[in-house]
């Protein structure tokens, strides 16, 4: 795959007078076209930091970030804006301007001085309003629009700048989940499809493991780490990256989890959905499923749904929902 | 009346790779803006309209016949008529056209570089330094010996812009340090302050004039469009059209603008010269209007949200023209409505702009769904 932009050596970070603060350093790698790449790491480890420096709004402390052999920070700025291409976490206002106009202003590098589109640049935002599927967004005025809907006309704007390279900074971090999901989704389909090379930071750890080619890590007060996520999990850095008190890692799950110790124990029997379920809820209470204990609980299929049977030698209870089995267990102290 | 822009599938062809495996569906726009560009002539004539009514309508009043006859020097023109029309009422009505097309154009500038709807020259501090600027100019002139000034007629006229522009130009910038550190509202009340503490500052300055010039100084900073004449235009004139014209070429950064200002970078725009521009052009409009014409408040607020309301959108290529023709025609109304024939003069232009444009203002934003919710 064709690479992009070439960092090399880089040190981010800020200075003054007073002398610099340095993020990050000796950052070398390659973006290239056809991959997402995910930038993960803890609040304040300088991700945001990162993302400025690459994209050209911020300067390096030392090094450089080469667009096809050219520093960025060297490129006229409406030059870069047809090669590189942002999308932030703000929230954007836009007066009264409508999804379309927005979508329109990602043609700016590309048009006169009174930023009339002509009809080839039509054709392109029309394009990029139905990638990432906004047709019927694109005559409302964007105030009126979902944060969700928002970001999604956003991206089209980037697409709009027909770059090769866009660079997301959180931008799902006002979203929902299934928002959040789709904009993964729409990520990978526009790398994959349309052949961009995207690089995201997100706090979405699982849906980062789950839909990005490469994951860059940028712990705090440490070196970026990367790899493709599962190397990144089965070696250990992530779970090093995040590493804090009272959160651990579980590989198996692939997700976080707080580490409180089990304050019961309880036996459980059962199969299927049922189980799986009455096991996340009995891991949120801090209940140890084991072999052997004074109360067992069995998940029982039965016509309508699903029953639980509590059994221990002073008790005997039926519930028909997990919410009443937790009940019951409490009372039973 | 809507403009459809309607994607076909073939003709989607060579933008992008990846292109045939997407269906791509049409993508019908309604611009409401596109659908209101017959506003446009409408506005024209209301002004060309309103031209005829400032010329004919006053104490004398003169009819269309006399009004043409007048202006083009016709035979059986009355000479009383012509020298009210020519020397009074036309520089009157010149100054008002031009003094609300550059209020309402440096509002709208003001508005959206300030990210705030309720930003104006008035509300920003911006006419009080132009005020303080010409009680400085004139107070000099009264300490210093105005015979100086006053026999350099031209001179006195550019003295009183300066004057002007220099305050406007200073209340700005620091108006521009505030606002990286205060959120929109404290910016405001800071603007307010700026402009009360600018008020206390001339009337201390005044003390140090003599009674005569401290009466027209009064008598300027009620604000009025009559106080313009013929002499003052070479300077008035230009001035605004360098401002009108640098404010237009600035309509599609001030779009990318309303992005916020990280965006309109990623965007490739300069966001220092824009800023530099545009202020620049807002300084050019506000002070030379103020030098001559006073204070006029209100315009540079209402008229930016007028726009807005008639053309329901942001779209700076659209509103700056609008603001130009919709200040002229507010400003001319105004005026007209301050010389109607009263049998008093019992009512200051301020005062009517106050009472006319704020309701004016409240039904826009209430009729107009889109510009209730609207965040600039």
């Amino acid at each position: 795959m064709e690479d992009v932009l070439d960092i090399r050596r880089l040190s981010i970070g800020y200075s003054n007078r007073s002398g610099k603060k340095v993020v990050a350093e000796n950052i070398t790698e390659t973006l290239k076209k056809g991959e997402l790449v995910c930038l993960l790491g803890p609040n304040g480890a300088g991700k945001s930091t990162l993302i400025r420096t690459i994209s050209g709004s911020q300067r390096p402390l030392e090094g450089q970030v080469l667009f096809e052999g050219n520093d960025v920070s060297q490129i006229a700025s409406r030059q870069l804006a047809t090669k590189l291409s942002l999308v932030l976490t703000e929230r954007v206002h836009g007066g009264m301007l409508s999804s379309y106009e927005v979508v329109g202003l990602g043609r700016y590098p590309y048009t006169g001085w009174s930023g009339k589109l002509k009809p080839k640049d039509h054709e392109v935002v029309q394009w990029a309003i139905a990638m990432v599927g906004a047709q019927e967004l694109a005559g409302r005025m964007l105030s009126e629009l979902s944060d969700g809907e928002r970001q999604k006309i956003m991206v089209a704007k980037a697409l709009a700048q027909e770059t090769e390279v866009m660079i997301l900074d959180e931008i799902t971090a006002f979203l929902d989940l299934p928002r959040r999901i789709e904009i993964m989704q729409l990520m990978r389909r526009l790398a994959k499809k349309d052949n961009k090379c995207i690089l995201m930071s997100t706090h979405d750890m699982e849906l980062a493991l789950k839909y990005a080619d490469k994951l860059w890590l940028q712990p705090k007060n440490g070196k970026l780490v990367i790899g493709a996520p599962e190397d990144l999990v089965l070696n250990g850095s992530f779970a090093r990256a995040f590493e804090s008190e009272g959160i651990h890692f579980d590989m198996g799950k692939g997700a976080f989890e707080a580490q409180e110790p089990y304050n019961r124990s309880i036996q459980l029997e059962g199969s299927g959905d049922g189980l799986l379920w009455t096991k996340k809820a009995f891991e949120r209470e801090r209940i140890a499923v084991v072999d052997n204990a004074a109360i067992s609980v069995k998940v029982i299929p039965v016509e309508k749904g699903i029953l639980w049977k509590v059994n221990s030698k002073t008790m005997e209870k039926e519930t028909s929902s997990i919410y009443q089995l937790l009940q019951t267990i409490k009372e039973y102290d | 009346m809507e403009v459809k822009y309607q994607a076909q599938k073939q003709s989607n062809k060579g933008i992008g790779p990846a292109k045939e495996t997407d269906a791509v569906l049409p993508v019908t726009v309604r611009l409401p803006a596109r659908a209101r560009m017959f506003l446009f002539p409408i506005l024209i004539i209301g002004i060309l309209i309103l031209i005829l009514l400032e010329l004919g309508v006053g104490t004398v009043a003169i009819d269309f016949k006399g009004i043409i006859a007048a202006l083009f020097g016709l035979e059986g023109a009355d000479p009383t008529h012509s020298t009210i029309i020519k020397e009074l009422r036309m520089p009157r009505t010149i100054a008002a056209g031009i003094g609300g097309a550059a209020l309402g154009t440096a509002g709208l500038q003001l508005q959206t570089m300030f990210r705030n709807p309720l930003a104006g020259p008035w509300a920003l501090g911006l006419t009080a330094g132009a005020q303080l600027g010409v009680a400085l100019v004139v107070t000099t002139a009264a300490v210093v010996g105005s015979s100086f000034l006053e026999n350099l007629e031209i001179l006195s006229n550019l003295g009183i812009v300066a004057g002007a522009m220099l305050g406007c130009l200073l209340v700005l910038l620091l108006m521009v340090f505030v606002a990286r550190y205060v959120s929109t509202i404290t910016l405001l009340i800071f603007g307010l302050m700026l402009g009360y503490f600018s008020l206390g500052l001339i009337s201390a300055i005044l003390h140090f004039t003599n009674q005569s010039q401290a009466k027209v100084f009064a008598g300027w900073n009620d604000g009025s469009f009559a106080g313009v004449y013929w002499e003052h235009f070479p300077v008035l004139i230009p001035l605004t059209i360098i401002g009108l014209i640098s404010g237009w070429l600035m309509a599609k950064p001030l779009n990318a603008f309303l992005l916020g200002e990280n965006y309109a970078r990623a965007l490739g725009m300069s966001v220092k010269r824009t800023r530099i521009v545009t202020l620049g052009s807002a300084v050019l409009l506000a002070a030379p209007t103020t030098a001559y014409c006073g204070p006029v408040l209100f315009l540079g607020l209402i008229v930016p949200h007028l726009a807005r309301g008639l053309f329901s959108t942001s779209d700076h290529r659209i509103l700056i023209p609008a603001v130009m023709l919709l200040g002229c025609l507010v400003a001319m109304a105004a005026d007209l409505f301050v010389h109607l024939p009263w049998e008093r003069h019992f009512l200051h232009l301020n005062a009517v702009n106050a009472l006319i444009g704020a309701p004016v203002v409240m039904w826009v934003l209430l009729r107009n769904r889109k510009m209730r919710t609207f965040e600039l």
